[in-house]
């Protein structure tokens, strides 16, 4: 086991913002942390990392009690935070060294990972005259510049433009090839989907699901229908027993109680000439999962 | 270690801090003040000399050429004065030196006081009427000046009657009997001093130096440079904070780290700017010496026989700057440094308790109420115990407690008030608390670092220390 997260604790006062946390990451890939805003997963993050004390629990890498500044540990905060003031040489160089890297080894490293994300134009500019997506570039080259086995990404899409959110993508997929170790938050769930092996889902500092993600998507069956028709398919769908969930000028998802739905569905279209552009019975994505597992509560609130 | 990485931090620090456009522009701002104040000090005596001097020639040739007496280049201000003499003393007092100085000396009958009275009230010239009268036991000398105070006011007249005084007095003297060769004689006083067994005794104007001059002056140096770059330190974190950098620096470093490593590269910083103030005084003061007063005052250059106020104050600052010496620059730089570790760590902790940097002045006071504390503890209690040359109570205890002695030792060291004994006791005790505080501020700072929300209270930090 690389990393093991058992029963964390953290506690505000009476607050208790993350509950019995735990979670293990047995192979390189991606863990994804997921919940709804203030559900503690930046706190469960900084209480990994031993940033903020922990009321109870205890976090292992590789058997021993986890400590960042001795082992090779990337971070990129969900606040983003560079030094106003000065260069993007001087920071990276400063944080290098931070990870006791020699000068022209940091050296080196800077200059790739500004190449890599497209920033070499703004090395000798100070941070506060980046925008807030090449500040972000320069955050997550800060997070890669020591090559850590370990990287936590704090939301590392937020406010990113497509163009960028794709170069991300691609940073990423190819840390997963070689091997690390990836915590990932976000609220981005086509992008946790495409790149997570295993989940868990907070709510409210309490844990309402985990596992892994192929295995959960399987527990819950085939139970979604997305169709796109040129006629209207409402009457027909209803008449078969399929609820409607979503409908969107593209497609409507319906959700399916039985298995005999969609293929009654499927049967009578074709009998009455309804041609059918998308017919896609699936499992649930993991957005919907995520919708059901916190969303009904949520909205509660 | 838990302090791994400090040095980075350290080196960073005080490389950006010395690279900022502030600190340079400070450093050549400072440097030029010195120039400025050694070139003033060295000359000012010399140029107030010749500037009287050269304004009573003046004067004299312009009043003998036209007539036209105006107070310009006049001594005192005055050109023209009006006496008026009823002292009775034979021969009568000679003021004949005022004619030297450019004055225009009118002397006049009683009768005419009145009428005289009336001019110089209404007058806009740089005239004054002096009457000398015969009293009860003595003499007293009246100077009226004009209403109008555009010319002369006052202190002009002051001036002129101390001169007239004496003359008046010598006068007295002459006209009982007095031989003129005993007056000096006559005139000769007695001061009184006491002084510990064994120590060399200071004279009045050692004893301001020592008391009143060099612990006001060393104590506000040192004030400015610890305060103003604990107040960056406490910037410099609080920044670090409310900027979300501490998050990526965290991964990296332990609090201690990055709270010792900040001190101390913000502390090598100010002492870089003040080594470069005394440096940049001590040069200039040393090019220019040869030139002026300042040679004269530290001995390298001769000073003239007849020079007996210069003498003094030469002999002065011999008594006043006895303890200065090579160690003592030693002592006075680890005391800095010391001084400067104390009141950052104290900043360091408070700029850490806050999450908005325009909470920052509110959560420094308390550093500045114990800051002030301490400065006037270092510069008010010599100046009462100037007299007694004793050291007092309050100023004991300025050299010994943390928040006053890093400010009072320096003063203390210099003029040789305290022993070697005393100065390696206070800077131990110094260092002590220095430690001290270091291990109670990374333990409280590890505890707040990450903290968000209202400004910590004092009390709350305690009890997050305790519970970590």
């Amino acid at each position: 086991m690389a990393l093991h997260v058992n029963n964390l604790v953290k506690r505000y006062g009476e607050f208790t913002a993350v509950k019995d946390l735990s979670f293990s990451i047995a192979v390189p890939g991606v863990f994804a942390l997921l919940g709804s805003n203030g559900a503690g997963k930046t706190t469960s993050i900084r209480a990994i990392l031993g940033m903020l004390s922990r009321e109870g629990g205890s976090v292992t890498w590789k058997g021993r009690e986890l400590c960042v500044t001795r082992e090779r540990v990337g971070y990129l905060a969900e606040e983003r935070g560079l030094y106003a003031k000065y260069t993007v040489w001087e920071q990276m160089m400063y944080f290098a060294e931070l990870k006791g890297m020699k000068k022209t080894a940091a050296a080196d490293a800077i200059k790739f990972w500004l190449e890599r994300l497209g920033a070499v134009e703004y090395t000798k500019k100070r941070a506060e005259t980046l925008s807030k997506g090449n500040q972000q570039k320069v955050q997550l080259a800060v997070a890669l510049i020591s090559d850590p086995e370990l990287l936590i990404l704090d939301e590392p899409l937020s406010g990113l433009d497509p163009v960028n959110t794709d170069l991300f993508r691609s940073v990423i997929r190819d840390e997963i090839n070689k091997g690390k170790y990836i915590i990932m938050s976000s609220h981005q769930m086509a992008t946790v989907e495409e790149f997570c092996t295993d989940i868990v889902i907070l709510h409210r500092s309490d844990t309402v699901l985990q596992g892994n993600l192929n295995q959960i998507k399987k527990g819950y069956g085939r139970v979604k229908l997305s169709v796109k028709a040129d006629e209207n398919i409402l009457p027909l769908a209803l008449e078969c027993g399929l609820a409607v969930e979503r409908k969107t000028p593209n497609q409507t998802d319906f959700k399916v109680s039985d298995r005999s739905q969609p293929d009654m569905f499927l049967k009578k279209a074709v009998e009455s000439g309804i041609t059918l552009v998308k017919y896609e019975l699936r499992e649930p994505s993991l957005h919907e999962i995520f919708v059901e597992k916190v969303g009904g509560e949520a909205n509660e609130s | 270690m838990r302090a791994n990485g400090w040095k980075q931090v350290f080196k960073f620090t005080y490389l950006q801090m010395i690279k900022s456009k502030a600190y340079i522009i400070s450093t050549i701002v400072i440097a030029v003040c010195m120039l400025i104040m050694a070139v003033g000090i060295n000359f000012l005596p010399a140029l107030m000399a010749g500037g009287f001097g050269g304004g009573a020639e003046g004067e004299n040739v312009e009043g003998g050429e036209g007539g036209d007496n105006t107070s310009e280049g006049a001594f005192f201000g005055i050109s023209k004065l009006y006496v008026s003499d009823r002292s009775g003393i034979e021969p009568a007092p000679d003021f004949d030196y005022f004619l030297e100085m450019g004055i225009e000396l009118i002397p006049i009958p009683e009768s005419d006081i009145e009428t005289k009275t009336a001019q110089i009230h209404a007058s806009l010239d740089a005239e004054a009427l002096v009457e000398i009268i015969k009293v009860k036991g003595g003499y007293n000398i009246l100077a009226s000046r004009p209403e109008f105070e555009g010319r002369i006011n006052a202190d002009n007249c002051r001036s002129v009657l101390a001169f007239m005084s004496n003359t008046v007095w010598m006068s007295h003297l002459i006209s009982i009997g007095v031989p003129e060769e005993s007056i000096s004689e006559v005139s000769a006083y007695v001061t009184t001093q006491v002084t510990i067994a064994g120590e060399a005794p200071r004279s009045e104007i050692a004893a301001i130096i020592a008391n009143i001059a060099l612990p006001t002056i060393s104590a506000l140096i040192l004030f400015m440079f610890i305060i103003m770059y604990g107040q960056l330190t406490a910037q410099a974190i609080a920044t670090e904070k409310t900027s979300r950098v501490m998050e990526t620096l965290l991964t990296s470093v332990r609090p201690m780290a990055i709270i010792l490593g900040k001190v101390l590269g913000m502390g090598l910083a100010s002492f870089t700017q003040f080594f470069a103030l005394v440096a940049s005084g001590v040069l200039i003061s040393a090019a220019v010496a040869p030139f002026g007063a300042l040679g004269q005052v530290f001995g390298s250059v001769e000073i003239p026989v007849d020079d007996v106020e210069m003498q003094m104050v030469q002999t002065a600052f011999e008594e006043a700057f006895v303890g200065f010496n090579a160690m003592s620059v030693v002592w006075i730089i680890i005391v800095f440094l010391l001084g400067f570790l104390f009141y950052s760590l104290i900043a360091g902790l408070f700029g850490a308790s806050i999450n908005r940097i325009e909470d920052l002045q509110a959560a420094l006071q308390p550093m500045s109420l114990i800051s002030v504390l301490g400065f006037m503890m270092a510069y008010l209690a010599p100046i009462f115990n100037m007299d007694s040359g004793e050291i007092n109570f309050i100023q004991r205890i300025s050299y010994y407690v943390p928040i006053s002695s890093p400010f009072a030792l320096p003063a203390a060291i210099i003029s040789g008030e305290m022993n070697a004994a005393g100065i390696f006791i206070s800077v131990l005790v110094l260092a002590v608390f220095c430690v001290l505080m270091l291990l109670f501020v990374s333990r409280v700072y590890e505890a707040i670092v990450m903290h968000t929300g209202n400004r910590i209270k004092f009390g709350i930090m305690l009890k997050m220390a305790k519970k970590k």
